[in-house]
């Protein structure tokens, strides 16, 4: 058990605008955690800054006791952090289970999938999320869930301990929600840290037990869905102050 | 839980300490598993392609021109076909760094010319033979080559293809320059001797080394590694946020390219006897880019059909001409030639954008199903 992330006064400006402002908050390990807020209040810029794409104008990142903050991307990952995009990237061109044996190849998924062999370890991935029969089709054909489905199997390749899902949900019918956060359930009982980037509350509020709410860049509360809803900030931080 | 483990596990394959001994386990560790990585792919993929339609259509053709070569033994034509099979392996190596990692290079002529020169220094500054010449010069140019790689790394899209470029330009004009004091090189008599007195000697030895040439090309797109650089091809920031080190990727991508085409550029040199600055003419570096897109861009034997195409192409075309043209036009072959690259090159890209190639084969292997009755 332990902190597997903490982030101290983590600030991000871009020119004027400040779209992530002095945010602190720590992850334990094994937890699921949602990440809400209005559009434009700075998720996907956290998980970016989180996940090395972007650089912070101030603060630091801690993964594991360690200060990650001026580590690029794939080194992050290399220590166990992996995210998801909120518009999908898949590689086009490549079969679904190249995709995955992409992330496979970085030395940390080597190292995870050494004994079974990487198409094995890739297969079991595709799997899991449910895209084997549909391991020698490139993305390109695919329908819009799959390629979720895909996102969350990329993410998975390079064996993390942190997963970090920006907006998992979005787009995707009811069933395919649910298909989703079962796999979610799964993969925090199989060990994983989870955070959640999402708009759609209904699914997220009734999955995890903690919340953190962010408003223009700040941190607005940070607590089990039951108490955040009746918090005022959130509320008029959705709906606007009105009367 | 055996996750636990696992964290211990990678923990220790990863220290966080003591970065010397952590370089040189990386060198050691990496190489093995470089090894491994276009090994286990390699055998079964290439059995496949061989024997699928495509594979066997490319190897039938080739056999095919290889028997008839000898049989002609017209100096044009196995001039034509050196300077296609050349080209071909430097076709192929620009469509390993532009086609397959997505590093599209418009100076490819700086590597071909560096492999030249340094090829004909070997023999003549250091009396080596010719085999190790070329090896030395494809290694050099690898080398060297990294001046011109590493600033690479940081471009993307045209400013990559600019970046190229200028570095082309600056050797042609440096090439230039008798303040400078490099000369043109000439290679020794008793080499062309060797070399040329008997025209089927060069032809096999090109011949081979094409082959071998293209086969590693072919088992690198093939591996594990190929998939890695396809994955940079098509989303480098989703390939980064795999893991995957895409600056260290793209800088051996960059090498395997100049080696091959530096292989080129020597064989070239070798053809013609002498290493000038022409050899970093722009031509040069748009002749691979033509040839592969009208093979098909990202297909290893693409590239190499393309060469043969346009290379015979030209060839009898200008034959055809000057029955036609006073010799005075023909002078100008090779602008008319650039013309009709830049023609073609557009005609492709609007109507058949993955090369001229693929509807051929789709359609000879059509004809070859109904011809046994499929």
């Amino acid at each position: 058990m332990g902190t597997v992330l903490q982030i101290k006064n983590l600030t991000k400006r871009f020119g004027g605008l400040t779209a992530v402002n002095d945010v602190s908050f720590e992850i334990e390990r094994g937890s699921l955690i949602g990440l809400i807020g209005p559009n434009g209040a700075g998720k996907t810029t956290l998980f970016n800054l989180i996940a090395g794409s972007e650089k912070p104008t101030n603060g630091s990142i801690w993964f594991d006791g360690v200060n990650i903050t001026k580590y690029r991307t794939h080194k992050r990952v290399n220590y166990g952090i992996a995210r998801t995009f909120q518009v999908v990237k898949p590689l086009r061109f490549l079969t679904c289970l190249d995709n995955v044996i992409v992330g496979c190849m970085s030395p940390r998924g080597k190292a995870r999938s050494e004994n079974v062999g990487i198409e094995q370890y890739a297969s079991t991935i595709l799997a899991s999320v449910g895209l084997i029969d549909k391991a020698r089709i490139p993305p390109i054909i695919l329908p819009f869930g799959d390629l979720k489905k895909l996102e969350i199997a990329k993410a998975l390749a390079p064996n993390p301990e942190l997963l970090l899902l920006d907006e998992p949900f979005s787009g995707l019918s009811h069933e395919e929600q649910t298909i989703i956060v079962n796999l979610i359930k799964q993969l925090n009982e199989e060990g994983y840290t989870i955070i959640i980037a999402e708009h759609i509350l209904r699914e997220l509020m009734a999955l995890v037990p903690r919340v953190l709410v962010m408003h223009q860049g700040k941190l607005i509360a940070d607590g089990p869905p039951k108490e955040i809803v009746n918090i005022k900030l959130v509320i008029e931080a959705y709906l606007g102050v009105g009367n | 839980m055996s996750k636990e483990k696992e964290e211990l596990e990678v923990k220790t394959r990863y220290p966080i300490g003591d970065p010397i001994k952590h370089f040189f386990n990386r060198i050691i560790v990496g190489s093995k598993r470089f090894v491994d990585i276009k090994i286990p792919a390699a055998g079964s993929n290439l059995k496949s392609w061989a024997t699928s339609f495509r594979g066997g259509f490319i190897i039938t053709f080739l056999i095919i021109l290889i028997i008839i070569t000898p049989l002609m033994n017209d100096p044009v034509y196995y001039n034509t076909f050196i300077i296609a099979m050349i080209f071909s392996i430097l076709a192929a190596s620009w469509d390993i760094l532009a086609g397959v990692t997505g590093q599209v290079s418009f100076g490819h002529s700086a590597f071909f010319g560096i492999g030249g020169y340094i090829f004909a220094l070997f023999i003549n500054a250091f009396g080596a033979d010719w085999l190790t010449s070329i090896f030395m010069s494809a290694i050099f140019t690898v080398l060297i080559g990294l001046i011109i790689a590493i600033p690479s790394l940081r471009l993307k899209g045209p400013y990559l293809a600019l970046g190229t470029l200028a570095f082309s330009l600056a050797l042609y004009y440096i090439f230039q320059f008798p303040e400078l004091h490099v000369e043109n090189v000439y290679l020794p008599l008793s080499l062309k001797i060797f070399w040329f007195s008997n025209p089927m000697r060069e032809f096999f030895i090109v011949l081979i080394f094409m082959i071998i040439s293209v086969v590693i090309m072919l088992i690198i797109f093939n591996s594990r590694l190929g998939t890695v650089f396809k994955g940079i091809r098509d989303n480098e920031y989703a390939t980064e946020a795999s893991g995957i080190n895409t600056v260290k990727y793209k800088l051996i991508s960059f090498m395997i390219s100049s080696f091959f085409a530096g292989l080129a550029g020597s064989l070239y040199a070798l053809h013609y006897g002498t290493a000038t600055f022409l050899m970093f003419e722009n031509k040069l570096s748009f002749y691979p880019v033509v040839f592969t897109i009208l093979g098909g861009i990202a297909s290893i034997s693409g590239s190499v059909m393309g060469a043969f195409t346009f290379v015979f192409l030209v060839r009898i075309i200008s034959e055809f001409f000057s029955l036609l043209f006073p010799i005075e036009l023909m002078t100008y072959i090779d602008t008319f030639a650039i013309v009709a690259f830049a023609i073609i090159l557009v005609l492709i890209i609007r109507f058949s954008q993955h090369g001229i190639f693929e509807p051929i084969i789709k359609n000879a292997k059509k004809l070859w199903d109904i011809l046994l009755g499929k």
